[in-house]
């Protein structure tokens, strides 16, 4: 098997349990769990997050600081927000889509913006995910 | 059982399952070669390339998207764009599997149509086989130096002086294949061919790296296949071009 070249680290944003994972199996189907793990192990070989096509979170401010990356499942186009931290690594804050102006799930962007904030202040943690090449 | 047991036998007993995993890898890495390919070319705007293959820009961001179900019509006017051809295959999960795992956009380029010796001189291109070929077929004559250009080679001048002049042209299938003096490679994964008791070619394989290199006179034509010999060492150092133009950029 060829060694992949893997430049960043993903952790899912934790507060007392794991909610990008709750979401990744409650909220997805089969075709979208198999594309956000596709999408997130793409992700983590392209070095220079600029060519990621991540772009700032709708809703939340600049200073905020949060991107969100985008991958399309059962004809609806997926979100996740996320932050950068140093050391090559991105925290997941929250997954959603969203048509028109109603978000699934609700206050989705606030809740981005709730979690980067808690993150920031130390008041949650992250847990690594694990991106899986043997499979 | 654990977590990969249970999705392999997920994959071998659902269809849907296994439709779903095929269309998770092709609808990642196709978006990412579109991507990878544009930001290298001359059109590095998703505007540029929508003009050249005549699709409206919000398409292709959408075709870069991972999880784009581009049809075949589409992609076959992004590849045209692009100034690259497109192959569609059929293989089996564990070669997608490697493609995937291997797979790189910062890597990932395609030589353009106009850069495309083998397509652009087919006369040349078919003289322009595998060493071990012509070690095993009947007597061809070939010049050396359009054989190895045919691969777009860069011609090295290895000594000079007292000894005759020796040359090295090397190119490369992917990057990194570096082999240094002295090397040995795996018996099975080299294959060596003599020109005309001269020169030498090479054709190693070494993991997901090939490198074709030829050792000897510039002009040297080849009369004589002679039996592939195994495993008979190197004694020149190999450093592909793009290697050499990465440190050099470095």
């Amino acid at each position: 098997m060829v060694d992949p070249v893997i430049y960043w680290r993903v952790c899912d944003f934790m507060e007392g349990h794991n909610p990008i994972e709750d979401w990744r199996l409650d909220d997805l189907s089969e075709n979208g769990r198999l594309a956000f793990d596709a999408m997130l192990k793409n992700t983590v070989k392209v070095e220079n997050h600029l060519e990621w096509g991540a772009k700032d979170l709708k809703g939340a401010s600049k200073t905020e600081r949060i991107l969100e990356l985008k991958f399309i499942a059962d004809k609806r186009q997926y979100r996740l927000a996320f932050i950068f931290q140093p050391g090559r690594e991105l925290v997941l804050l929250i997954g959603f889509y969203h048509k028109q102006r109603v978000y699934y799930p609700p206050n989705a962007i606030e809740t981005a913006r709730k979690r980067a904030k808690a993150f920031r202040d130390k008041k949650a943690g992250k847990i690594e995910r694990t991106i899986r090449f043997d499979l | 059982m654990n977590e990969r047991s249970d999705s392999i036998y997920k994959l071998q007993s659902d269809f849907n399952t296994r439709a779903a995993y095929i269309h998770s890898k092709v609808s990642t890495l196709v978006p990412s070669q579109i991507k990878g390919l544009r930001l290298k070319s001359d059109m590095p705007r998703q505007k540029d390339l929508a003009q050249a293959a005549e699709l409206h820009q919000s398409r292709i961001s959408m075709f870069e998207t991972p999880g784009a179900n581009p049809t075949v019509e589409t992609l076959s006017a992004i590849a045209a764009a692009l100034r690259v051809g497109l192959k569609i295959e059929f293989v089996p999960f564990s070669e997608m599997l490697a493609w995937e795992n291997g797979f790189s956009q910062d890597r990932f380029d395609v030589t353009k149509i106009d850069e495309d010796q083998a397509f652009l001189n087919p006369a040349i291109a078919e003289q322009a086989q595998p060493v071990a070929r012509l070690a095993t077929q009947s007597p061809v004559s070939v010049n050396a130096e359009s054989y190895w250009k045919a691969f777009g080679a860069e011609l090295r001048v290895l000594s000079a002086g007292i000894t005759p002049l020796r040359y090295v042209y090397v190119t490369e299938v992917e990057r990194n294949a570096t082999i240094k003096a002295n090397d040995t490679l795996p018996d099975s994964s080299l294959l060596m061919g003599n020109w005309g008791g001269v020169g030498k070619g090479y054709e190693a394989m070494s993991g997901q790296t090939k490198t074709l290199a030829y050792v000897g006179p510039s002009q040297q034509t080849n009369t004589t296949p002679v039996p592939l010999k195994k495993n008979p060492g190197f004694d020149v150092t190999i450093v592909p071009p793009t290697v050499e133009r990465e440190r050099a950029r470095a």
